[in-house]
């Protein structure tokens, strides 16, 4: 499903010619690519754009910012944006910065809709502290600055080129997905959310996958279908795939905070389990993680047990690939169901997030969930 | 039931996206073509885009001899031909599985009993509390018996006494005249509470519809000019290329004022001429709307053949082809005096609207299906720029386009390049489609997902439905008395009859060309 939205979203735009310009010409050089595209239209067809945002997108290297220059149709069709592309080291021409721009389009009848103008800097090893004074200088006027901090490396560990871009951002988003560091990450972007003033919106990628989840288990396991569901809890199994630590710990974050779950230990057994305690009342409330190196990533099933009188019940919710979850076993009367769970690339994630502009509290106290139950485990 | 963030903690954040609770949809009618060509793809897509609730199902409720197999089949042809997204193999089968199909008569009691131990076995099988949607995709007539027989069979929940919800989605037309559509009101009253009746007109589930709230009130530029001291006039034109087609039944009965005019155009000046509201909950927006309708200035009998202009569409073109006269469609009379276009001037008597004219025009068979409100803003003054009467500067124009090309532009006036000053109108585009690149979701999506939510903002209440019958019933009567044998005529495929373009002339204005 998503490739066949992506594949759309991709054949509707075009590519202007990258061009390799100088700092001080980006600007003179990006006017230029307008005035050609006006050249190649008939009398009665203008070139029109429509700019909702600055996006500048930090990438770690080449390869990846490789990979997202060709994911970014899906960002700029939906959400037409100037972007200013930085590699934190790349290979480049000559020592210091590289700088190419180019422009996305799409062809309709009454002439050229612009979606986006792209300057793409690139700096060598020495060079990366210079990238976000280009970066500033080329944002548009009186429009919201998106940060997507790309790179593998949670933010805080680049301080020194996270913080400048920071300050001229309104909105930052990250991927926890993959970090090398999971739990040391979380930890320390925890922290530096929490250190922030409040005129950043931070967001974090994974919250945008786990929505069809927490969707699916805030629906079915609703007080007014299961009255001693969420209050009942006694048990919580969640296996998931690899390099989804961070990601489902935030979605246990996100259960405690709006539960009211207190966590009170955890440990990691044998590597690949990690068993929290929580205080619900005056009961204990096991929590396990359990990852399974041979499963695709995400979290992929999740055993709520709860006690109602003397029963005991349950439900298990499952990722049944094919983009669909699924409530597939209950001892209960939560009937078994499927549900579109419709995936999404990065890119449409961060095009997705775009739109939102305000700060969200439920991720925030998720995060800060997760950064208590991280704290226990580091100790 | 309503589900909130107090009683479903877990809801919180989510509720921005997901506001749809769970429920049974129910479509009378479901076999019928709303439900195929704009009902089923609409439901279809909602599954898609992942907003639809995890426990739902639908039930389709005609005449027709299917069984839930061929219903699905039926749903298929739908959203393969129909669908704003194609059909999705992968999904298919979960889709269909929640589509069901019982087949009854609308008057016969027994088909409800029936309804009602289907919709007890779905809510077991798809854990639905019993919360359910009624969309009436049925012909008027039926709407009477149809809720009765819903509330006798105790498929309508008292409100407050239960948890659960029972809603009924009604189509238009509400009635053909004002005591029609109190009668309907009154069928609907005594076994509904009002707050269960949603009272459907897609146009205000458009995008650009919905964006006029936004662009009035979201924006600081617009509100104050928005008033009689800079605004000359509006035009709100709903044209359409298609003839009668095959719904010369109805449309011979109705005619244009009925069709277009009673219902959405009358809304969407609502929208247009609204003050503020002070909150964006439905029935204060409800309420602001009510209050345009209350100010509408009648037209009195003797006045109505300078305020309202009726056509008939004669032979002409359509797309290269010859077309009949509207007397000479299949289905209509050769002596028929029903209207297929008309042209009104309106007045709203508040502070804000005084002595600025609304010129309305509806109409079949016209050069191409457009629908647009554009705001005629003032001359700037006769100095300067615009001190040659022989050259005046064209006003500023905003124009909010509803179909085909969801939109927005804004005619200003600037400087052509050159030594010397020349002036030149340029208008600004703005289309939702070029800009924002997605489809926007279709009607039928937002209202039916609204409807789910609980969310009546949209839907019209019984005040405006009869407010609106009682403006232009003064029109209808006017008319029906008038004893008139023939209507003007204009050339199917021009923009409507010369009787119009004088009415607008004769105040110095000029209808636009779309």
């Amino acid at each position: 499903m998503a490739d066949a939205v992506n594949e759309t979203s991709r054949d509707r735009l075009r590519r202007t010619s990258q061009i390799n310009v100088r700092i001080r010409n980006i600007q003179q050089e990006l006017d230029a690519l307008w005035a050609g595209l006006q050249q190649d239209l008939n009398t009665e067809q203008v070139v029109t754009r429509a700019c909702m945002s600055n996006l500048i997108i930090y990438c770690d290297d080449d390869r990846q910012t490789h990979e997202i220059d060709e994911a970014l149709p899906y960002i700029v069709l939906p959400h037409p944006c100037r972007v200013v592309l930085l590699t934190g080291v790349g290979d480049t021409g000559e020592p210091g910065l590289d700088v190419f721009v180019s422009g996305l389009y799409r062809q309709l009848s009454g002439g050229i809709q612009v979606s986006a103008e792209l300057i793409r800097v690139i700096a060598d090893a020495g060079a990366h502290k210079r990238l976000a004074p280009v970066a500033r200088a080329h944002l548009v006027g009186d429009l919201p600055t998106t940060l997507w901090w790309a790179s593998q490396e949670p933010a805080p560990f680049l301080g020194e080129v996270f913080s400048p871009l920071t300050a001229m951002a309104d909105q930052i988003i990250y991927d926890s997905f993959g970090w090398r560091a999971p739990t040391k990450g979380m930890q320390a972007m925890s922290r530096w959310v929490k250190a922030q003033s409040s005129e950043y919106v931070i967001y974090n990628l994974a919250w945008r996958r786990l929505k069809h989840w927490r969707n699916l288990i805030s629906q079915a396991l609703s007080p007014a279908l299961q009255p001693n569901a969420l209050s009942g809890v006694t048990r919580l199994q969640i296996m998931h795939g690899p390099h989804t630590v961070a990601m489902t710990s935030l979605l246990v974050g996100w259960l405690a905070s709006r539960l009211g779950w207190r966590v009170e230990g955890g440990k990691v057994t044998a590597g690949k389990q990690t068993v929290w305690q929580f205080g619900v009342g005056n009961r204990q409330v096991p929590v396990t993680l359990t990852r399974l190196p041979d499963a695709p990533p995400g979290p992929l099933r999740v055993d709520w047990r709860w006690r109602e009188g003397a029963g005991e019940y349950r439900a298990v919710f499952a990722d049944l690939g094919a983009d669909r979850l699924g409530v597939i076993e209950a001892d209960s009367d939560i009937p078994v169901c499927l549900v579109p769970a419709p995936s999404a690339c990065e890119a449409q994630l961060v095009a997705a997030q775009m739109a939102h502009r305000s700060r969200d509290r439920v991720f925030e106290r998720a995060l800060e969930t997760g950064n208590a139950m991280t704290g226990v485990l580091l100790g | 039931m309503f589900e909130s963030v107090h009683t479903n903690p877990l809801l919180a954040g989510l509720q921005e996206d997901q506001l749809a609770q769970p429920c049974t949809l129910v479509i009378f009618g479901g076999g019928g073509d709303l439900s195929k060509r704009k009902l089923l793809p609409a439901v279809y897509n909602q599954s898609l885009d992942g907003a639809l609730p995890a426990n739902f199902a639908l039930l389709g409720l005609s005449l027709e001899e299917m069984d839930d197999e061929r219903y699905r089949q039926f749903a298929r042809e739908g959203i393969e031909q129909f669908s704003r997204q194609p059909l999705d193999e992968q999904n298919w089968p979960d889709f269909a599985r929640l589509l069901h199909y019982q087949s009854g008569s609308f008057d016969d009691p027994q088909t409800y009993v029936r309804l009602k131990q289907c919709l007890e076995q779905i809510d077991r099988a798809f854990g639905i509390p019993g919360n359910r949607v009624f969309y009436l995709a049925i012909p008027p007539a039926f709407i009477e018996t149809c809720v009765q027989n819903l509330s006798a069979a105790g498929l309508v929940y008292p409100v407050n006494e239960t948890q659960n919800f029972s809603r009924v989605i009604v189509e238009k037309p509400i009635g053909h005249d004002l005591q029609s559509a109190r009668q309907v009101n009154d069928v609907l009253g005594r076994n509904l509470d009002e707050s269960q009746i949603y009272r459907i007109d897609h146009y205000l589930g458009k995008e650009t519809v919905q964006n006029i709230l936004v662009m009035r009130f979201g924006n600081l530029i617009f509100e104050p000019l928005w008033n009689r001291k800079y605004i000359e006039h509006v035009q709100i034109t709903v044209a359409e290329s298609e003839g009668v087609g095959t719904r010369a039944g109805y449309y011979d009965h109705a005619g244009a004022l009925r069709d277009m005019v009673q219902n959405h155009i009358l809304q969407l000046l609502t929208l247009i001429a609204m003050e503020p509201p002070w909150s964006m909950h439905a029935d204060v927006i409800r309420d602001h709307r009510q209050d345009v309708l209350n100010c509408l200035r009648p037209i009195p009998a003797d006045q109505v053949d300078a305020y309202v202009v009726r056509a008939q569409y004669g032979q002409g073109y359509h797309q290269g082809f010859d077309v009949p006269g509207y007397r000479r469609e299949e289905g209509i009379g050769p002596n028929s005096t029903t209207e297929t276009y008309v042209a009104l001037k309106v007045f709203i008597d508040n502070w804000r609207w005084a002595g600025v004219p609304f010129y309305i025009r509806t109409g079949k068979r016209m050069t191409k299906r457009a629908s647009e409100i554009a705001v005629h803003f003032r001359s700037t003054p006769p100095i300067l720029f615009n001190a040659d009467p022989a050259k005046p500067i064209e006003q500023n124009v905003l124009a909010l386009s509803i179909q085909p090309n969801e939109g927005l532009s804004l005619r200003i006036s600037t400087k052509l390049p050159g030594t010397k000053v020349r002036i030149f109108p340029v208008k600004m585009d703005f289309r939702y489609g070029a800009t924002f690149g997605d489809q926007s979701p279709e009607a039928y999506e937002r209202l039916i997902l609204d409807v789910m939510a609980g969310d009546a903002t949209l839907f019209m209440r019984r005040d405006a439905v009869e407010r609106s019958w009682m403006f232009i019933e003064d029109i209808l009567n006017a008319w029906s008395s008038s004893g008139v044998r023939w209507l003007p005529e204009y050339t199917a495929g021009s923009w409507g009859p010369m009787e119009a373009d004088r009415m607008i002339e004769d105040d110095d204005f000029r209808w636009r060309m779309l």
